[in-house]
């Protein structure tokens, strides 16, 4: 029987090579890139564990185990900034993930072609503008006399300091997220909308469903691929806040909400320079978003039978 | 057919990809310009590394050597090799220096990552610009590590040096500010002709409203306090006091009380000693100041954007009649007159800002935070790296660098060329007209084709003469700089630098402390938090442990302070 | 005649929901067309205006105050932009090809489930998304590949995204197997089948991920200032970045982060705003004839034909 199955193994690695060996032989081109640029350095996470001098290199520097890691958690902020990096990734995830769908969904349903297009070109604008010229309009918006305040005013209100007060931040800094990309963002799900097959929406149709239920039964399972690829991904980046934009919106009387692990570790590496530690605090960052990939890669697999691999 | 084809071209570059690989693998790991240690302290010439004899360069052959340092990057001029003094001095000394680095300015967290990837990978430039508060540790590591070249330490090297040599000799703080604890000197960095330019910037206010409530300009803090008050009568919409994000406005008004924001300073009362802020009298300085702040900010004299307002609102609010009192710059002298004055041309001829003189506290003394003990640009610097050791330029770069140091090289690097960016008029020295009527550009623009008259991280001589036509040539500027001297240097704190082992304890606690205090501070103040939480903030930060870092700090103050 | 992938053509006639539904969207499109062109009717107004007037301006800019064309001027002769130009074409153009061969090459790899090795290839792939060295041993790579200084530093260390691959690769898979399998009986090789078949079937998610590499290489600031030495070398967001962001210090005044000392801010502001614009129009004037690609299905008679 073990016999049996031994060979059965060889022999079903040779015939897969004979039957794909030109597939394979892509395979390596394309990961010989991998291998160069991307594993050949991977000897640098070791810098996370070592006093890294550069005229000893990495092999040559002196090993200190966890020392870094140590000084992260021992910060007296620690599980605050740890609960501000998830909370900001959550609300984007319940918020930002869905309004791009939501949207390439409504640009399916306008009538208007020539409408359509313009309406695309316009919403992707903001994507394009630097943040720091767009962060200094949403300072203008937000301060104590800008648009929003006025419109509050006018409503009988009190002016607001939103910018001073940490329970706006996370509103204010996944709103602004989606202000500036969900325009840009639907263009994926355009892309995918584009593929689902007509001939599924006119049998639909035939068989009396509305316009709502064509949506509901057809478009949207069309595109749900798509969509779990990308909800998987955004799951895997779940530590990472692009911490220019918190630099330009926070102040340290927001840091409650808004001080996250990577603009922690900028205030903290400008005054050190440091190299092993910021490395520390990017591989534990990794190690986090590749556990919670692993696992929602699983799950959907098991799910829904699309995952990642 | 087209199989065969792909199936060749993989193998090429396969094979390719793997020799890459081996070469790199090689090479990883170990600085590749080679690590002959030319740091020890024995003052013998080093080995160069290098096969042949390249020795000091004949003076009439033309030496080329790499610059690393921020581009110009301004308004008239992006690269310094377009400027005049530049080219000049390539002519003058038979050189051709590349400069190589990003546009952004040296301070910002690009430049700073930029050289941190040259240092740690061994590909160094020949000369470098850096502040080594950025690397880990400092200037001393750098030696040690094989990196910079200790000049004072080699004789040959150091006697070519003798205009640097003399101004060490004549001036205790610039040698105490360039030399390491052990006495050696290996940074050439930007000197002051007299610190009188650190007092470039302070407060002014708004000189027509005090004509229009009838005060004189406010000497202490009651004063300004009464004059804030009397501008909020003026009209309710007004907010007497503006900042922005990174607060200069509150916090320069801290000095007053005895204070300084987030660094240890000498003690008012024991100057010998380092207190920070919240230790100070106990604590109860800080808490007079918080209380103080908070009482001006619920009477509305204090604009309740302040902390989150970026500089444009901040310039928007001064120039719209929002604000009257606020933190200056010198070119902001002119520019928020010129907006003002854009936006309502009545008040042409009328507006003015004045400047004050630092304002006087419960300290009692006329404490400010320019850094009047400063003579020397801190721990920011030009280095020479040991690749110029192993290319041969060192000579050759010391003589530039000594000639920048001399009379003559201060005038071309501060002035530009005589005949053509200046003109000499009774022994005083003023811009010509091509500076100074450039079509396209402002006076303040347009200099910077031709020299560099205010700071620029040079291994120079600032002229303060220079200086002042350039950055204070509005009236009124020139009249607060003028009273911003007349400040009490008590608080001034030299640039100390601390060992790797020191200066990785001291951040751990005082980026934990200073994010404390820093989000206590604004809540404070707008009243979000009551004033009864500072004795629980005092010990909280206590227990971070604030006594074990200004411990640190004294240890490394004396060791400066003995050098 | 049916517009394809849109499911609200005419099939008889529109049920009075349907009406109201599609006058809301077209109000809702039209708010949001408003929210979304302010920021670049604020920077195209603020890049002719005078700035001084914009320096003491509060709020809203409903129209330029004041005009100047000389921030168009300046721009245009500022030795640096004109270098980011050209350098940044070249890595558009550039690279924008050899990212989309490889990527599609690869992404056709990844979709073959057939493949026995294919879960680790494609995990191999995935775990560099996740872990990297970090930039220094990177740069010695780079560096040791002699690429430093080079404009290939800007394209070929970013080569395949695997993101975009992995897209790519669910677009692959979505084409329905009979169009694979006819092209096989007709005796087409894998190559065949790549270019022939599947590439025709997702043009759409092409032209997308195509838009995004393109998108990616003219933002891109990062590269550039770790291995671009000579200064005329750097690309245009690297340069634009610079006349944004002067010092951004830490702790120090903000005042100084905004100018350098005796600068003219005045004529800086004019700087800033017209340099946004001008680093914008090429990136939206290529978006039209990308776009075209996104509202037309292809599907049309593949299979029955």
């Amino acid at each position: 029987m073990n016999h049996l199955g031994k060979r059965s193994l060889k022999y079903r690695i040779v015939r897969d090579f004979k039957t794909n060996y030109f597939v394979y032989i892509l395979a390596l081109i394309c990961l010989s890139y991998y291998f160069i640029f991307c594993y050949a350095p991977m000897g640098g996470i070791l810098i996370a564990f070592k006093n890294y001098k550069p005229t000893k290199g990495i092999w040559g520097s002196q090993w200190v185990g966890f020392k870094y890691f140590e000084q992260i958690f021992s910060s007296y902020f620690i599980v605050r900034l740890f609960r501000n990096t998830l909370l900001i990734n959550v609300y984007d995830l319940l918020f930002g993930f869905p309004a791009p769908i939501i949207l390439a969904l409504l640009f399916n349903e306008l009538t208007s072609t020539k409408f359509r297009r313009v309406v695309q070109t316009v919403t992707y604008l903001p994507h394009f503008i630097s943040q720091v010229v767009i962060c200094g309009i949403i300072v203008t918006f937000l301060s104590g006399d800008g648009l929003v305040n006025q419109i509050l005013n006018m409503l009988g209100k009190e002016s607001v300091i939103f910018l001073q007060n940490p329970r706006y931040f996370r509103t204010i800094y996944v709103g602004s997220g989606i202000w500036q990309n969900v325009g840009y963002g639907t263009i994926l799900y355009l892309a995918a909308l584009s593929n689902v097959d007509p001939q599924l929406l006119d049998a639909a149709a035939i068989d009396g469903c509305n316009r709502f239920m064509r949506v509901w039964h057809v478009t949207l399972p069309g595109i749900t691929p798509t969509i779990i690829i990308m909800l998987i991904l955004r799951i895997g980046n779940m530590m990472n806040v692009g911490f220019e934009k918190i630099i330009l919106l926070y102040n340290p009387s927001t840091y409650e909400t808004a001080d996250v692990l990577s603009s922690f570790v900028y205030r903290y590496g400008l005054l050190e320079g440091n190299f092993s530690y910021s490395t520390a605090v990017g591989l534990l960052n990794s190690v986090i978003n590749f556990t919670l990939l692993v696992a929602v890669n699983y799950i959907s697999r098991r799910v829904s039978e699309i995952s990642l691999w | 057919m087209l199989k065969k084809l792909c199936l060749l071209l993989a193998v090429l570059f396969i094979i390719a990809n793997f020799a890459a690989c081996g070469q790199s693998g090689k090479t990883d790991g170990s600085a590749s310009s080679g690590t002959t240690k030319t740091s020890d302290s024995s003052g013998t010439k080093p080995a160069t590394s290098t096969p042949g004899t390249k020795d000091t360069k004949s003076s009439d052959e033309v030496v080329t050597f790499t610059w690393f340092r921020p581009q110009i990057n301004r308004n008239a001029i992006v690269y310094w090799n377009d400027a005049l003094w530049v080219q000049e001095l390539e002519k003058r000394m038979n050189v051709k220096i590349n400069f190589e680095g990003p546009l952004v300015g040296a301070t910002s967290k690009d430049y700073i990552q930029a050289v941190q990837i040259l240092l740690n990978s061994g590909d160094y430039p020949h000369v470098l610009f850096f502040n080594w508060n950025n690397y880990s540790g400092g200037l001393a590591g750098a030696i040690e590590d094989g990196i910079v070249l200790n000049i004072s330490k080699n004789e040959d090297y150091w006697a070519r040096l003798p205009y640097w040599r003399e101004l060490l000799e004549s001036n205790d703080f610039i040698r105490r500010s360039v030399t390491l604890d052990d006495g050696s000197s290996a940074i050439f960095c930007h000197v002051e002709e007299t610190t009188n330019r650190s007092c470039y910037n302070g407060y002014a206010v708004r000189g027509d409203w005090l004509e229009n409530v009838g005060k004189s300009a406010p000497t202490t803090i009651d004063e300004l306090y009464e004059v804030l008050v009397a501008f909020k009568q003026m009209d309710s919409k007004i907010y007497p006091m503006t900042d922005e994000s990174g607060s200069s406005t509150v916090n320069n008004l801290l000095p007053a009380w005895g204070l300084k924001r987030n660094v240890p300073y000498p003690d008012p009362d024991n100057p010998d000693k380092l207190t920070h802020w919240t230790v100070y009298k106990n604590g109860q300085a800080f808490t007079d100041f918080i209380t103080t702040m908070n009482k001006w900010y619920k009477e509305g004299l204090i604009d309740p954007d302040f902390a989150s307002q970026d500089w444009d609102s901040r310039s928007a609010k001064m120039t719209t009649g929002v604000s009257g009192f606020s933190y200056l710059l010198p070119q902001q002298y002119t520019a928020w007159k010129d907006a003002i004055v854009a936006a309502n041309p009545d008040l042409k001829g009328k507006v003015y800002f004045l400047g004050l003189e630092p304002l006087i506290g419960p300290a009692g003394k006329k404490y400010n935070t320019n850094n009047m003990r400063n003579w020397a640009a801190t721990t920011a610097g030009n280095v020479i790296t040991v690749r110029a050791e192993e290319d041969g330029v060192v000579e050759r770069i010391l003589d530039v660098i000594n000639y920048l140091y001399s009379p003559e090289g201060t005038d071309l690097i501060n002035w530009g060329v005589e005949g053509v960016s200046y003109n000499v008029k009774d022994g005083k020295k003023e811009w010509s007209e091509l500076v100074t009527n450039d079509p396209e550009f402002s006076f303040g623009d347009a200099v910077f084709k031709y020299a560099i008259p205010t700071w620029g991280d040079w291994p120079k001589i600032m002229s303060y003469e220079a200086w002042l036509s350039m950055e204070t040539k509005d009236p009124d500027a020139l009249r607060a700089h003028q009273n911003y001297l007349k400040g009490d240097p008590g608080l001034s704190m030299p640039a100390i630098v601390l060992t790797q082992a020191e200066s990785e304890e001291y951040n751990r606690i005082m980026t934990d402390v200073n994010t404390l205090v820093d989000e206590y501070f604004v809540n404070l103040i707008t009243g979000v938090r009551p004033l009864d939480d500072i004795p629980g903030l005092l010990e909280q930060i206590d227990k971070i442990g604030i006594e074990r870092a200004l411990e640190i700090y004294q240890g490394a103050y004396d060791r400066y302070m003995s050098k | 005649m049916s517009k394809k992938g849109s499911s609200n053509w005419m099939y008889g006639r529109r049920s009075l929901g349907s009406k109201i539904f599609d006058t809301f969207n077209v109000l809702f499109m039209i708010i949001l067309m408003i929210i979304t062109i302010y920021p670049f009717l604020y920077v195209l107004f603020a890049s002719v205006s005078n700035p001084l007037l914009l320096m003491s301006h509060q709020g809203i800019l409903w129209k330029p105050l004041g005009f100047t064309l000389k921030g168009y001027m300046l721009v245009l002769r500022n030795a640096g932009i004109k270098n980011g130009f050209l350098v940044t074409f070249f890595v558009v153009i550039v690279g924008t090809a050899c990212n989309m061969i490889f990527s599609l090459l690869f992404s056709y790899v990844l979709s073959r489930r057939n493949l026995m090795w294919h879960s680790v290839i494609t995990l191999l792939a995935v775990f560099t998304m996740f872990f990297n060295g970090g930039m220094i041993p990177t740069y010695i790579i780079v560096r040791d590949l002699g690429l430093i200084d080079s404009l290939w530093s800007l394209i070929l260390p970013g080569l395949i995204s695997t993101y975009n691959v992995i897209i790519l690769r669910t677009a692959l898979r979505s084409v329905p197997a009979e169009l694979e399998e006819s092209a096989k009986l007709d005796g087409a090789g894998d190559l065949r089948i790549l270019v022939s078949v599947l590439i025709p079937v997702i043009v759409p998610t092409i032209a997308a991920i195509t838009l995004f590499y393109m998108v990616g290489h003219w933002n891109a600031w990062s590269n550039a200032l770790i291995y671009i030495k000579t200064p005329t070398k750097f690309p245009l967001q690297l340069v634009l970045r610079s006349i944004l962001i002067r010092n951004q210090t830490e702790g120090a005044m903000s005042g100084e982060a905004y100018y350098a000392p005796g600068e003219d801010y005045a004529a800086r502001m004019l700087l800033k705003y017209s340099t946004v614009i001008v680093s914008i129009i090429p990136i939206v004037c290529v978006y039209p004839f990308i776009q075209k690609y996104f509202t037309t299905g292809v599907m049309i008679g593949a299979i029955k034909g």
